[in-house]
């Protein structure tokens, strides 16, 4: 792994290991973009300014609604 | 900026750009491997052998710095244009007046500062209009002990009044519910009226109605209070003249319109009679203490505080070396310069509100524009001062926004001006009667919304920025050309801005100062006609004395602050997506060639994007003019822009530029204590960025300093924005436009909307305060104590230990906890264990594990994954649980992503292995 502009940026490892973390360890990832290389996507201060209905998440209404 | 009430917080980006894309894109020839090496040296970061937590905390890399920016908000002073200024020395004032924006808490601030203006004496006097708190307490004053004298039948009305509520039911609902209770129980239930009736007696919570003029042009209040029509003229046409009132049949005199305010001092006073909330209510207090505390200490050991100025390893020293840091109002230098210099916030209880606007169209019809007002309270800490406790004080009914927005506000400064005074209230911790005394300490709105309410003369004026005096400039020498640009360096500044300093040192601004500000709305009173005053308007972008400076609490300029929200995710990133794509030439470096394929790759990447974090991200190169929200804009900012861009080409110079973008508004929006050291490295940051900013996209062109917008200048306020609020996140106007969102979605009168938001509001805060004063009221009301969250294992998996006590893939994965913890588990022994399939975290999110998803055989095409660890879990007995990828990823990332170390710490062994409890800190979300 090495950052570019800021951006963590790594390589797939060979199949067959298995690593163990602490889930405080990985709280900031939201996902990967793999093009040319992969990229780790953080999550970003951004969204814990908007409710899940403004990050664009469906929000059930109607809870009493079964 | 208005926005309709239907939809979320994102709101209309610049609509004059062009919306037609380029058509010849090419490549710039750079490929990602030029990109890495190029960057290898400055940029590049390896992080492979190095601690890996991936929180976004602070900077990656060292910077530069000092002082910094913020956003546009606009104000229309076309009255103005046209005006030759007849102040053109007056920027060489500005240098005696530097006593706020940057001053030193060590300094004396000079007598100017305080002043004050003779109108703002008189303003002040007209608002408070003789009051006097009395020195004994008032015997009415409410304290949440009267529930005990209701019958059982009331109590029993009120509590299904409360559940109804908050349940957003129907009347029909209430009525219906209130049968089967009453069929159960015997008891008679109150009418949802009187069952109100009681709710509004046991509170006093009473609205106040104010006379309106029937297009919305005003209230009649303060100087309008006594007329009989409307004599509001609007930019273009003629005075209103709409009646006041109207005659009955009956012959009674009506008013034609009203609009409702409530008294947020009502809801002040429920905070503290309620033992828990005004625990919360000295949060603010608390804060202060601590920055007092460390001043204390560091004037008796100043020893103390010069290691910590020279750098020196606060380890090694004697003692820690106190170091100031910002995080929140209460420890910002303007509450502890309106604690130390302005006599403010004495009592731990005195309380400090922010003060927020905006505007919104109920419906779909045109003629249905309403404004919000909602009060938030500083003094609770920040992770309950939002949602519930946020107050909403006033919505104007329309059909129109308000014409004289500060005539509606007026009420709200005759409470505050009592408040300030002094107002009686109980406490419920210290089971006493006491003093309180409140303040408006900021006042928040969008570009429309803070030009109704600054007194300022706008972002379109030659002194636009409300921070600083720096002169704005043109990019044409064209007749009628506008000054509304801020380049540093401008390339033939003679030529085209011969009146214009033809360098800004970014380092030393002339920042705005109230030393300054007192004299200049002094000036403005003084002023002889209304030629002298444009002028002066025109010279120093101070328009007049706002209704916000009665607050004793005001500071100029800080008491308007940047709107973060839609500087950085609009206004800013909008304004460089088109200057990459549709605002420059194929020729121009800035300009993006692949655009197309970056679309492409986006909507490809979003394949991987879990769906809990957001909603998909569109195509920008589509779907840019189709209201891209804003959290596309974030997820471009922070996630896509720069890979996605290495990837197709863009140029490096412009991305690493860009890079820096990033990080600082990352920096600026996360939440976290932030040191003198922190923001003077941001500082440097910001200024490289805006430097380089201004080669990349101005160079020697002068035409093309329309590039230097104040949305981009502006960033250079921010590090001075997090010193003076302790965050730039309190300036943000999500808050009031999440109001908006809520209140519209409970509306269901189409035919009387406003009125129906009337009701909406004030029942509301009613049933909020009712349970403020009488918390057993609420069915879902728990004591603090029963809401300590644990981190909980749900979902247990059998493990078949006859006849296959140790699966390989168990002995995998013990294998790969004995790295993470660098101890050797052994796999027989006295070490019990058990799997896992799920874990709740603090938040309520549950994560799921392999184990589940192979349980269940779950068939989800998403190529994500939402978590990829195993962690221990240890309570007694050994617990894990094994958190994997999903189905379809490679599996083997995070051995690459982090370097384990050993969070979980050891304890004493005696039989095999014994864990201490795995931290969960900050858990997702």
């Amino acid at each position: 792994m090495k950052k570019t502009l800021n951006c963590l940026e790594g390589e797939w490892a060979a199949e067959g290991t298995m690593l163990a973390l602490n889930a405080s360890d990985i709280i900031s990832l939201v996902g990967i973009y793999v093009g040319e290389k992969v990229w780790v996507l953080r999550k970003h201060p951004g969204l814990a300014m908007l409710t899940p209905e403004e990050c664009g998440i469906e929000v059930n209404e109607d809870e009493e609604v079964y | 900026m208005d926005s309709e009430l239907h939809v979320d917080a994102n709101t209309c980006p610049d609509t004059s750009t062009d919306t037609d894309n380029e058509s010849s894109f090419g490549n710039s020839g750079l490929d990602s491997a030029d990109l890495d090496s190029d960057n290898a040296d400055s940029d590049s970061e390896s992080i492979a052998e190095s601690d890996c937590d991936i929180e976004i905390t602070g900077f990656s890399h060292d910077l530069h710095y000092d002082d910094a920016v913020l956003h546009g908000e606009p104000v229309f002073d076309s009255d103005l244009d046209g005006l030759n200024t007849e102040s053109e020395d007056f920027p060489d004032k500005l240098s005696e007046f530097l006593d706020l924006p940057d001053f030193d808490l060590n300094s004396d601030i000079n007598a100017e500062f305080f002043a004050t203006p003779k109108a703002l004496d008189d303003l002040r006097e007209q608002l408070l209009d003789g009051y006097k708190p009395p020195d004994e307490c008032p015997p009415d004053i409410k304290t949440g002990k009267e529930l005990d004298t209701l019958t059982r039948d009331a109590r029993i009305s009120l509590e299904h009044f409360v559940a109804w509520k908050k349940s957003n039911g129907t009347v029909k609902a209430y009525e219906m519910h209130a049968k089967v209770l009453a069929s159960h129980t015997g008891a008679i239930i109150l009418t949802l009226y009187q069952a109100k009736k009681l709710a509004v007696k046991l509170t006093g919570f009473y609205a106040t109605k104010i006379d309106m003029c029937s297009k919305s042009c005003i209230a009649y209040t303060g100087k309008y209070e006594t007329l009989d029509k409307c004599p509001y003229k609007p930019v273009s046409g003629p005075i209103c003249g709409s009646p006041r009132y109207r005659t009955s049949c009956k012959g009674d005199k009506k008013p034609v319109a009203q609009c409702q305010m409530l008294p947020i001092m009502d809801t002040v006073r429920a905070l503290f009679a309620n033992a828990e909330t005004s625990s919360e209510m000295r949060n603010r207090d608390s804060c202060l203490q601590q920055v007092l505390h460390l001043a204390a200490t560091a004037a008796k050991n100043p020893h103390l505080m010069n290691e910590a100025a020279s750098g020196s390893d606060a380890k090694s020293a004697s003692s820690p070396s106190p170091v100031r840091q910002y995080s929140d109002y209460g420890d910002g230098q303007v509450h502890l310069m309106q604690y130390e210099h302005l006599g403010l916030f004495k009592d731990p209880r005195d309380v400090a509100f922010a003060l927020s606007t905006d505007g919104a169209q109920l419906t779909m019809k045109k003629q249905s524009n309403t404004w919000l007002l909602i009060f938030i309270i500083l003094n609770l800490p920040v992770v309950i001062r939002y949602g519930d406790n946020v107050v909403v004080n006033l919505a104007t009914p329309g059909p129109f926004s308000p014409g004289d927005i500060e005539s509606f506000l007026w009420f709200v400064f005759t409470e505050m001006a009592k408040a300030s005074a002094g107002i009686w209230m109980y406490d419920a911790v210290d089971s006493s009667y006491f003093l309180n005394h409140a303040a408006i300490s900021m006042a928040l709105g969008d570009m429309l919304g803070s030009q109704k309410i600054n007194g300022m003369a706008g972002h379109m004026a030659i002194f636009g920025d409300r921070f600083s005096l720096v002169q704005a400039a043109r990019s044409s020498c064209a007749k009628g050309s506008k000054a509304l640009y801020y380049p540093s360096n401008p390339p033939e500044n003679s030529k085209y801005n011969p009146e214009r300093p033809g360098h800004y040192n970014l380092h030393k601004l002339p920042l705005r100062t109230q030393s300054q500000y007192w004299r200049i709305i002094q000036e403005l009173e003084d002023a002889q006609n209304a030629k002298e005053r444009a002028g002066i308007v025109k010279a120093t972008g101070i328009s007049r004395l706002p209704l916000c400076a009665a607050s004793l609490a005001f500071i100029h300029p800080t008491f308007f602050p940047i709107d973060p929200f839609h500087l950085f995710y609009e206004n800013i990133l909008l304004f460089i997506w088109d200057s990459w794509t549709v605002h420059s030439t194929v020729n121009e470096q800035v300009h993006f060639h692949n655009v197309a394929e970056f679309g492409r790759l986006l909507s490809e990447a979003i394949k991987t994007l879990p769906p809990v974090f957001c909603g998909p991200i569109r195509d920008p190169h589509l779907k840019r003019q189709s209201q891209y929200k804003i959290y596309e804009w974030m997820a471009l900012l922070h996630w896509y822009i720069i890979p996605i861009g290495i990837e197709t080409g863009m140029d490096p110079s412009v991305l690493k530029n860009f890079s820096m973008l990033v990080e600082i508004i990352e920096f600026a929006m996360t939440n976290a204590k932030r040191t003198d050291e922190d923001l003077s490295t941001l500082q440097e940051l910001i200024i490289e960025f805006l430097t380089g900013f201004e080669k990349l996209y101005v160079g020697d062109n002068p035409e093309k300093i329309h590039r230097m917008r104040l949305c981009i200048f502006q960033l250079i306020h921010v590090p001075n924005h997090i010193r003076w609020n302790g965050s730039i996140r309190l300036g943000s106007q999500a808050t009031v436009e999440r109001s908006i969102g809520e209140m519209g979605r409970k509306i269901r009168s189409k035919k009387a909307p406003f009125a129906n938001l009337t009701n909406l509001i004030y029942e509301k805060e009613l049933i909020k305060i009712l349970c403020l004063y009488y918390p057993e009221l609420d069915i879902n009301h728990k004591p603090k104590s029963d809401l300590v969250a644990d981190l909980r294992p749900i979902q247990q998996h059998r493990i078949n230990k006859k006849h296959n006590h140790m699966t390989p893939i168990v002995e995998k994965e013990l294998a790969a906890i004995s790295r993470l913890i660098k101890q050797t588990i052994k796999i027989e022994g006295d070490i019990q264990y058990q799997r896992w399939g799920k874990l709740k975290l603090l938040n309520g999110h549950v994560l799921s594990s392999r184990s589940t998803e192979a349980k269940n055989q779950t068939q989800r095409q998403s190529f994500w994954f939402e978590v990829c660890i195993i962690c221990l879990f240890y309570l007694g007995d050994m617990t894990y649980f094994d958190w994997h990828y999903r189905q379809n990823i490679p599996r083997h990332l995070f051995q690459y992503l982090v370097k384990p170390f050993p969070i979980i710490r050891s304890t004493s062994v005696s039989l095999g292995l014994r864990l201490a409890y795995l931290p969960f800190t900050n858990p997702l979300m």
